[in-house]
């Protein structure tokens, strides 16, 4: 199944003409990495695909809701704590505290980006991408559900076994 | 570090020393406690003035005055400046009233102002908020102009409603623009409520200072003026405590340089 696709993307700032008739298809469940030299229109085609940039020419056509975005610099939110920055954006301010455990982040949930080191900055901006993404969400709630049946079947198992 | 602090008091009160020496020489050279009374003149009025009960009700309605101006140009500039910040058309619409306001005389509303409302305590009122609206608009405006456009992407990407935004992203923002507007408007204020209520005021600090003036008694005229500048300069350091204690740190900026 295709998750994006760019067809004949065309993209000029001035005169200095950035992208010539991209076309990309990116599948589900595929990662891919834009390589190339610095300046050759790699930020600007990912921003094109996140809406913040319009093509001159060209389609790009995306699942919906299945396109989120981390910035290269970790754009927090500097009056808000980790928590805050992480929910801010979301509809419902809840974060499964699987997804906190599993991403190192419940220790610093109540500090600011000021006192975070560039990694941890990096980490909750990532994290914040992910949160962001419907498809990640199911995903994670699916993974979570799976892990919680697994978790009961073996302690039925015990159950048994105890008797 | 000791040194240092003895050190700016000697030189603190070396210019005070030098001021009132000034003054003194002045006094002498006029030969007239009517064109400029010694310190000493003045002090015995000013010390005078302290057990006159009326002095507190004077203070009391200019505070109110002032507070009550500052408050209205709080009240509407906000608004307005946020309003000319986040949008270029009422940026253009409303410049030239901007213009016209910052650059008429106080004098030029006097009349308008004393025909509709007369003496009392309006006048003074609308002269401050006319005099502070201005600052207040400007910087609130500059506040959302500087708003950070990497955060405003963020807004963009997850097509975050404006309410949250505002009160997320833009409010934050500008609130280091309001403290500084609050903290230039505190100091003109006071002169403007004192230069007000004495050309359109029926009680206050100004009205008393028009009548000694009136009266010829000019060392009253500068013992009132001491306790406007000894107010003034009272409300400047409390606003500087206020504005440099850990709450207001954390909204002055701590974030501006560091994430």
């Amino acid at each position: 199944m295709e998750h994006v696709v760019l067809k004949g993307i065309h993209k000029a700032f001035g005169r200095l003409r950035v992208l010539d008739g991209i076309d990309l298809v990116v599948e589900r469940q595929h990662a891919v990495a834009l390589l190339g030299p610095s300046g050759c229109g790699k930020t600007t085609l990912i921003r094109m695909v996140a809406g913040l940039e319009k093509p001159d020419r060209g389609e790009i056509a995306t699942l919906p809701g299945g396109v989120s975005f981390a910035f290269q610099e970790p754009r927090l939110i500097p009056w808000k704590t980790v928590r805050e920055n992480l929910t801010f954006f979301l509809p419902e301010p809840k974060i499964d505290s699987s997804f906190l455990d599993a991403f190192e982040l419940t220790e610093i949930l109540d500090a600011y980006p000021h006192q975070l080191s560039g990694g941890l900055k990096q980490k909750v901006n990532i994290g914040r991408a992910l949160l962001l993404n419907p498809t990640f969400d199911r995903f994670w709630r699916k993974r979570e559900k799976i892990r919680k049946n697994n978790a009961e079947t073996r302690m039925k198992s015990l159950k048994i076994l105890d008797f | 570090m000791r040194t240092s602090i003895c050190s700016s008091l000697f030189k603190y009160g070396l210019g005070l020393f030098l001021i009132a020496l000034g003054w003194e020489l002045a006094s002498l050279w006029f030969r007239s406690s009517l064109v400029l009374p010694s310190l000493s003149e003045v002090f015995a009025a000013f010390f005078g003035l302290l057990n006159d009960p009326s002095l507190w009700m004077h203070l009391s309605s200019t505070f109110f005055k002032a507070f009550f101006g500052l408050f209205l140009a709080l009240a509407i500039g906000l608004p307005l400046g946020v309003l000319i910040g986040l949008s270029a058309f009422f940026s253009q619409l409303l410049l030239p009233a901007l213009v016209l306001l910052k650059s008429m005389p106080i004098i030029s509303w006097l009349t308008s102002i004393l025909i509709l409302w007369g003496i009392g305590w309006k006048a003074p009122v609308f002269i401050v908020l006319v005099t502070l609206l201005p600052i207040v608009i400007y910087h609130a405006a500059n506040g959302i102009k500087t708003v950070d456009k990497q955060l405003l992407e963020l807004v963009k990407l997850n097509n975050l409603p404006f309410r949250k935004a505002f009160s997320g992203i833009y409010l934050p923002s500008i609130v280091p623009f309001i403290v500084s507007s609050v903290e230039i408007s505190i100091g003109t204020m006071w002169k403007t409520v004192v230069a007000a209520e004495f050309l359109a005021g029926e009680k206050g600090i100004g009205v008393q200072i028009a009548w000694n003036k009136y009266y010829v008694q000019t060392p009253v005229v500068f013992a009132y003026t001491l306790f406007v500048i000894i107010i003034g300069l009272g409300l400047e350091i409390l606003l500087n405590a206020f504005f440099s204690s850990p709450f207001m740190r954390r909204w002055r900026g701590l974030w501006s340089t560091s994430y």
